[in-house]
């Protein structure tokens, strides 16, 4: 579909009951408009999008009965949070005292509570998430679309709603999509993975899978694998290292790229240790990343590794250090090059 | 006491007085402006209070044909802000949504009335309604140059932009993501516009509501060319007064201009109360 100067191209995807999809990617890589084509804000020009098998393409968004948390949350800002919480409740026509107890339970759960008779304007970042996320899940959806949900709140709210969103995915078997351009987010919430980039859906997998086999150099990217070295056809002499690591005839690498797991990265100071490939480099920065360090070499090319801190401890990896990298077979992928 | 030590060191006390300088003079400079122009409005409005002396007013008030002129003006003005504000919150809606190719012609077309001088527009209601459709209007018993319905199309005419205007503003300063989300919590088009949209854009079709009531109110050009100015016929206050300079009753003309200046402060007093951005001082 198109949006502006915007488009979807070609995406496919399939959700089962039950699973916590993270749809993620860069800004602008078209997620919110997948997102918003779900709910049925969009229209696609071709394709089609089903719900338990039932083509809802051309279903008013109201007739669809999803839950959606946008990225600024839409709070209604002349309502209260208990009006926000109890306005779809109202358009189903409920009596008073049913929407009354229904706002009130899911406050509850969402633990806004002693909030409801407050202004929404007045709310913290946090108490805005769990209020928008109320006023959808009373409405009993079995699918709940979120937008950047977590994106603008601070560190300890974004752990802690990240918990609570875990539990409720868990307690009410809810079916989520959650569109995020934090991986981190991504890793610990979903069940599975969708890998979008300009417009397109790049993979979509388990987590496990798209973390251990990203299938082109975005996704590889985006998933923190820093040593990604594309283009070997185009001149197999500016990396003969990565031609060594693959062991490869370079023509076959044509159209391809080759990257290596910073984490799978082994070092020796003396000798090299005693399977895989191992090439000599020179440290060039150590870098401290709270419970990672992270080490940026040169082996003829820059490469970038992580190290644990117990690693670290023992090494004790320093800047100008010459040491010997050990590449394990099962730290090398060979991906397409898009 | 030891100087402080590294690359960038602040210390407590820094002379600015030359900045400051510089600033002290813009500063007067604005004020200056600004008390220039409050003392040449209220000289103007000291003037034309003291004319005329309390006995005077009074007198003036009370008869029947300045009685005539206010109750005219406020029927007049109150129906075609009425119509105006109908038409206005769906077309208002229309532009504020409506994002295409055409939005600039319509946008220039809807400002036409603005810019066109009041007598230019005056005569064209004159042209349409009296040479072109007064033979037929008239058939169907419609006629409206030199009546008081004809004061009603006049006034509409010139202020539905304003109208049109206020409220788009108060329109585009609603997220689309609220009816959005509205949508997607059942509401229909029609329901997420009257429980979302609309109240979120009250305080603006007020202030429009309260604008377009006041440029009504002392609007000539367009009424005097399309109805005249006939004495207890199409008489409403801005037409009593050009009625009354004409023939020298100056006491007449100021009492109805002060009545015409007390309900233009009290639409400015309850527009600004009302929050139309960069208009406030409180």
């Amino acid at each position: 579909m198109g949006l502006g100067e915007f488009s979807l191209h070609d995406v496919s995807l399939t959700v089962e009951k039950g699973q916590y999809l993270c749809l993620a990617g860069p800004t602008g890589a078209g997620k919110t408009v997948l997102l918003e084509c779900i709910a049925g804000l969009h229209r696609p020009d071709r394709g089609a999008i089903r719900l338990h098998g039932c083509d809802v393409t051309w279903l008013v968004p109201e007739a669809r009965g999803i839950g959606y948390v946008p990225q600024d949350y839409a709070l209604f800002p002349h309502m209260t949070v208990f009006e926000n919480i109890a306005y779809g409740l109202r358009e189903q026509g409920m009596r008073k005292e049913v929407i009354t107890r229904k706002v009130r339970d899911a406050a509850e759960t969402m633990q806004i509570g002693y909030l409801l008779e407050r202004d929404v304007l007045h709310l913290s970042g946090g108490e805005r998430q769990r209020t928008a996320l109320a006023r959808a899940l009373v409405l009993d959806c079995e699918l709940l679309l979120l937008d950047e949900s977590l994106s603008a709140l601070d560190v300890v709210t974004t752990k802690e709603l990240s918990l609570q969103l875990a539990d409720l995915h868990q307690q009410l078997g809810l079916t989520v999509i959650h569109v995020t351009h934090d991986f981190d987010e991504a890793f610990s919430l979903a069940t599975h993975i969708g890998i979008c980039h300009q417009g397109r859906l790049l993979q979509l997998d388990t987590v496990e899978e798209v973390f251990t086999r990203p299938t082109c150099r975005t996704v590889a990217e985006f998933v923190g694998i820093a040593n990604v070295f594309p283009r070997l056809g185009a001149d197999p002499q500016t990396c003969p290292v990565v031609s060594r690591l693959y062991q490869s005839p370079i023509q076959e690498l044509a159209g391809r790229c080759v990257c290596i797991r910073p984490d799978q990265l082994r070092f020796s100071r003396n000798g090299p240790p005693a399977a895989g490939l191992t090439i000599p480099g020179t440290v060039r920065q150590v870098r401290w990343l709270g419970p990672l360090h992270e080490v940026v070499l040169d082996a003829g090319v820059s490469m970038v590794a992580t190290l644990s801190r117990q690693e670290q401890e023992t090494l004790r990896l320093r800047p100008g250090d010459s040491v010997n990298i050990n590449v394990p077979d099962e730290a090398v992928h060979v991906l397409d090059d898009r | 006491m030891a100087e402080p030590q590294g690359a960038v060191a602040v210390t407590g006390r820094m002379q600015i007085d030359r900045h400051q300088v510089g600033q002290r003079i813009f500063r007067l400079t604005a004020a200056g402006a600004l008390l220039f122009e409050l003392a040449f409005v209220s000289v103007v409005l000291i003037a034309l209070i003291i004319y005329v002396d309390a006995a005077s007013f009074m007198r003036s008030i009370t008869s029947p044909e300045t009685v005539f002129s206010i109750k005219l003006t406020i029927i007049t003005v109150t129906i075609s802000t009425g119509l105006s504000m109908l038409l206005a919150v769906p077309a208002a809606y229309a532009m504020s949504v409506y994002r295409g190719r055409l939005s600039t012609v319509i946008d220039t077309l809807l400002d036409l009335p603005i810019v066109v001088p009041p007598v230019a527009a005056g005569l064209a209601l004159l042209i349409l309604f009296g040479y072109y459709l007064g033979d037929a209007m008239e058939a169907k018993g419609l006629f409206l140059p030199h009546t008081q319905a004809g004061i009603v199309v006049a006034q509409f005419f010139a202020t539905m932009t304003y109208s049109v205007r206020s409220v788009k503003a108060a329109f585009d300063s609603i997220s689309p993501r609220l009816p959005a989300v509205a949508r997607t919590l059942g509401s229909n088009p029609w329901r997420a516009f009257r429980r979302v949209t609309l109240p979120l854009a009250r305080n603006g079709i007020i202030a429009g509501t309260v604008l377009s009531w006041s440029r009504c109110l002392g609007l000539f050009g367009p009424v005097i060319m399309f109805c005249g100015a006939t004495r207890f016929k199409t008489e409403i206050l801005p037409t009593s007064i050009y009625l009354n300079v004409s023939v020298g009753q100056l006491g007449e003309a100021v009492t109805g201009t002060l009545i015409l200046l007390i309900f233009a402060m009290l639409t400015l007093f309850v527009f600004k109360r009302l929050g139309a951005p960069g208009l406030l001082f409180w």
